[in-house]
């Protein structure tokens, strides 16, 4: 895998990551959560996909991405109403960049004007008079991926300034040496809110005199590489000297070279911070730096003395600042008269950015590079009473979430959420500390630990009494040894382990979607979205949950009339939830519909001979039949379900992930599916067998019971093989012995039937010669060394080390179908 | 001549115009394998059976946690099934990426020789030419070289 391949894959982890982020957000604003912040999250999300696409090259993926952000930046702004339609628009367009995203990472390409109609929507919404906008094609930008990092918190995002943000904001560099962008000064400056920011440009104009200040101590702070390297923040340091005393802190960043040659662990900015204050003495800003030490220069001169090298930087050199974007946000700190450095006056800085922005050459070569259409800059750094009316106007009106639109005072550039009132200063939480690992992995972590387990219960199952009072330390060092195992089984478990909010948070879109269709009214409600389950089981959990739920809001749930005869209010609710119960986990999803029609299932059952006619199967079984493979009680087929192919869809993939479905329903009151799934798809609880001396296991998920052949019934069918009768049914019977060709010694009547359940509700009884007992077991592939055979599923190892196959129970039954249809 | 050419490219170790074999025995006769393909050399200890499989696949066995086929030489030659005990050996290799493991009767010695010195398997039965690389003589008897995919990999064809 080439680097940047690598690259590749990180980015669509994390879009994966950021798709759920953008429903969850999307989800919430839905339901009337306001916090400005749950759009912020959603700009923050798009703009990271887009950031990531464009290094890629994925240009449908930006351009569609580009023209969402910049909707998603006129409603944040407040210039459009976040309408209930525009949501929709918004839920729909995340759908679109997710399409987007697959079709990326697979390579494959979308058809032209794929999102064609949306982008237009948003330009509509954008632009209702028509008026020239920004083209997405402008902006097909090509930096190289120097550094990407799509995790970019591009927290206040200057709106001209979408792009580059990505590429330099790295957590450690926040101060470092991507000073002079737009969106990381943002960072700098609201954490500096107690110190002023002065930047040293290249433009000289305005230039101050400079000397040394009389009261105040001066240092010069230059940080190695090292610094960065050690993931030190100059931030943090700036922060304690304010402590200290009044600081002003200037950043020289004539360093900074151009785009292509920058490289970002590299620090290119040095520092001049003035600090006054009559506790400060120079071993007070010395214990400041004392932890990076050794990574950075430190030049101290006590009041009234400048050494050279801090006046090379101070005097004349020193310019406003280029980038408007550095200032705007910075927090309102009256300049001192006695403030050395020619601090900009937050209240001037709009206009000595829009002055400013013209005679910016870095920033207008970078932004010309970027693809970034300059014209938006100057023109928004004006102060803007107009736009800043417009975002007041729709808020009067607006009842849904809405960012609080920026006083007439503050300028657009700066993005309302950003001067929110009860935004500044919150301190960031710390992020959760974590690490991306390869999957195969970790699973290879598991696989041990499984090993290990097994290894330690036959260990403990070795330990007899004699044993015991023999080697009574041996016999402790065992128990100790399967403490430690379970532990160390349970942690790597947990690092598989994912809240089944990955999946549950797509459902309320799919019930609303639902509604929508077919006219009703439905609430969804979940309970327990945190349970963990193992990664591979969610993954499979997708289909059959949103079977489940189709089938509810379809067959289910009544319409509004229908419920209001009934007594019921309108609103039907589906509940889903998730609950953890001994080593499984159960989904649950329930509604108070009208429940089954067990008449109607019935007759239909029969109908297709699903059930014989002269039988008459109990409650609970009628229930279970929807589940029957091509079964439907939809009269008409709708466009959501009735094809016969959802609920058998649902028995399969639970199945095969060795889980179980289970329906209850109460006539006119509801109906309830529950969903028993294993907590883990690592080890598998299984019944081993012997067939002809060699040992086999076939899981226990599928084993319905056992019976001694002996009192077993048995008839023949005119093929020769034989059907097993229990209860009124006639079960078909695999004899394992003859299956898989082996020549077995046991006595007819002592050998034992185990009657599984394969697919659907169909059964199946194998024949074995022995039950040895059950255990637990971890999968192992046939096919990594060998190849597949038929009938088996897999190996296993058992304690003695000795290998056996795992019965593909479902298998088993396809190939005897296929040996019949073979034979007639 | 086709199959030495192969070989060669196989066994280029270290750029050496020579090669190592390990040398085992079925019967009287000798065969070798490429040193760098041995993984583990371990005495017979018995193979769960896989059903409807051909007689030549012994069934597999458990190395360190993965299950791996072992594969009866003999057999695979045609002269009927090994009577496995404890004194025969299983020889595990890696053929490409997949680990498999011989039985043979066996292992003698580990030979070194010159990649000249292989002569061709001479034309005739297709199942020599197919299952040997080239031959090779050391002590004045004849070593052949196994073909270890061919003895794997067309499992499915043959028989």
């Amino acid at each position: 895998m080439s680097e940047l391949d690598e690259f590749k894959a990180t980015y669509f982890d994390e879009c994966s990551e950021l798709l759920t982020e953008l429903e969850e957000q999307f989800m919430a604003i839905e339901e009337g959560d306001q916090d400005p912040e749950r759009l912020n999250a959603v700009f923050r999300a798009i703009h990271s996909i887009k950031g990531g696409a464009g290094a890629f090259g994925f240009t449908g993926l930006v351009g569609f991405a580009h023209s969402f952000e910049t909707l998603l930046d006129f409603v944040r702004d407040g210039r459009i109403e976040m309408s209930e339609k525009v949501l929709t628009l918004c839920i729909r367009s995340s759908d679109l960049v997710a399409d987007f995203v697959s079709a990326a990472q697979e390579g494959r390409e979308l058809e032209d004007g794929y999102g064609a109609e949306e982008k237009a929507e948003f330009e509509a919404l954008c632009n209702p008079d028509g008026a020239e906008e920004e083209e997405p094609e402008d902006f097909d930008i090509e930096f190289t991926p120097v550094m990407v990092n799509v995790d970019a918190d591009a927290d206040a995002p200057a709106a001209e300034l979408p792009d580059d943000e990505d590429v330099f904001e790295s957590p450690p560099l926040n101060a470092g040496a991507d000073t002079d962008l737009g969106a990381a000064l943002d960072d700098a400056a609201d954490d500096l809110s107690d110190a002023d920011v002065v930047f040293a440009g290249d433009g000289t104009d305005g230039a101050p005199e400079f000397g040394a200040a009389a009261d105040a101590w001066t240092l010069t702070f230059t940080p190695l590489p090292a610094l960065f390297e050690r993931a030190n923040d100059p931030l943090l340091l700036f922060r304690e000297l304010a402590i200290v005393g009044d600081s002003q802190v200037n950043a020289d960043i004539r360093e900074i070279p151009e785009l292509n040659d920058f490289e970002p662990f590299h620090p290119y900015c040095q520092w001049v911070i003035t600090l006054k204050g009559d506790d400060v003495t120079e071993e007070r800003i010395r214990e400041v730096f004392e932890f990076v030490e050794g990574d950075c220069e430190i030049e101290v001169t006590p009041p009234g003395e400048l050494s050279e090298r801090q006046t090379s930087i101070l005097v004349g050199e020193i310019g406003p600042a280029d980038d408007q974007a550095a200032t705007e946000p910075a927090p309102e700190v009256p300049a001192e008269a006695s403030a050395p450095a020619p601090a900009l006056e937050v209240p001037e800085a709009p206009a000595a950015a829009a002055d400013d922005a013209g005679d910016a050459p870095s920033f207008a070569d970078l932004a010309g590079e970027l693809g970034v259409d300059m014209d938006a800059a100057p023109e928004e750094a004006k102060p803007e009473e107009p736009v800043a009316e417009k975002a007041e106007a729709p808020k009067e009106t607006a009842p849904t979430p809405q960012p609080p639109a920026s006083e007439p005072a503050a300028k657009s550039t700066a993005p309302a959420f950003g001067n929110a009132p009860a935004k500044p200063k919150t301190p960031e939480k710390p992020p959760v500390q974590s690490i991306r690992v390869d999957l195969d992995k970790v699973d290879r972590v598991v696989n041990m630990v499984g090993e290990l387990v097994i290894t330690q219960s036959m260990l403990t199952q070795q330990m007899d009494e004699t044993l015991r009072d023999k080697y009574q330390e041996l016999v402790r060092g065992i128990e100790v040894l399967a403490q430690t195992t379970r532990g160390l089984q349970d942690s790597v478990m947990a690092i598989r382990a994912q809240p089944v909010k990955s999946v549950f948070s797509r459902m309320p879109r799919l019930v609303r979607e639902l509604a929508n269709k077919t006219g009703k009214k439905i609430k969804l409600e979940m309970v327990g979205e945190n349970t963990e389950i193992d990664k591979t089981v969610i993954e499979q959990l997708s289909d059959p949950l949103t079977h489940m739920i189709r089938n509810s809001a379809d067959h289910g749930i009544e319409s509004c009339e229908k419920r209001t005869e009934r007594r019921k209010p309108e609103q039907g609710t589906i509940t889903l939830s998730a609950e953890q119960a001994g080593g499984n986990i159960l989904i649950i999803v329930e509604d108070d519909g009208a429940g089954i029609n067990r008449e109607r299932v019935l007759a239909i059952a029969k109908e297709r001979g699903v059930v014989p006619q002269d039988q008459t199967p109990s409650d609970e079984q009628i229930d279970n039949l929807i589940f029957a493979p091509g079964f439907s009680t939809a009269s008409e087929i709708s466009d959501i379900s009735g094809r016969g192919v959802g609920m058998d869809v649902v028995l399969s993939n639970i199945k095969k992930i060795g889980g179980s479905v289970h329906v209850r329903s109460n006539p006119g009151r509801g109906t309830r599916m529950t969903l028993r799934l294993p907590l883990t798809l690592a080890v598998l609880d299984v019944m081993l067998v012997s067939v002809a001396g060699c040992p086999y296991v076939v899981p226990l998920s599928s084993i319905v019971e056992t019976i001694q052949a002996g009192r077993a019934e048995f008839g023949k069918v005119p093929s020769g093989s034989r059907l097993l009768q229990i209860r009124g049914e006639y079960v078909p019977v695999v004899d394992l012995a003859t299956r898989f060709a082996m020549h077995t010694d046991a006595d007819e009547n002592e050998r034992f039937v185990v009657l599984c359940e394969a697919e659907g509700t169909n059964k199946l009884a194998i024949i074995v010669d022995e039950i040895i007992g059950q255990q637990q077991v971890v999968i192992k592939s046939l096919e990594e060394n060998y190849e597949r055979i038929d009938g088996i599923a897999g190996g296993t190892i058992l304690g003695d080390g000795q290998v056996a196959l795992i019965v593909d129970v479902q298998g088993l039954k396809t190939t005897r179908v296929n040996h019949r249809s073979a034979a007639a | 001549m086709e199959a030495i050419e192969l070989n060669e490219n196989d066994l280029e170790v270290g750029g050496a115009n020579s090669i190592q074999l390990i040398a085992f025995s079925i019967g009287e006769q000798a065969y070798g394998v490429e040193i760098t393909t041995v993984r583990e050399i371990r005495a017979w200890n018995g193979a769960t059976p896989l059903p409807n499989t051909k007689e030549f696949v012994r069934g597999v066995v458990n190395l360190r946690g993965t299950i791996v086929p072992i594969f009866d030489l003999r057999a695979r030659f045609g002269a009927g099934v090994t009577e496995a005990t404890k004194t025969h050996v299983v020889v595990v290799l890696a053929v490409g990426e997949k680990w498999i493991g011989i039985l043979v009767d066996a292992v003698s010695d580990i030979l070194t020789v010159q990649k000249n010195d292989i002569h061709p398997v001479p034309e005739g039965e297709n199942m020599d030419s197919e299952l040997l690389n080239g031959i090779v003589t050391h002590d004045s008897r004849m070593v052949g070289l196994i073909d270890l995919e061919s003895v794997v990999g067309q499992t499915g064809e043959e028989i």
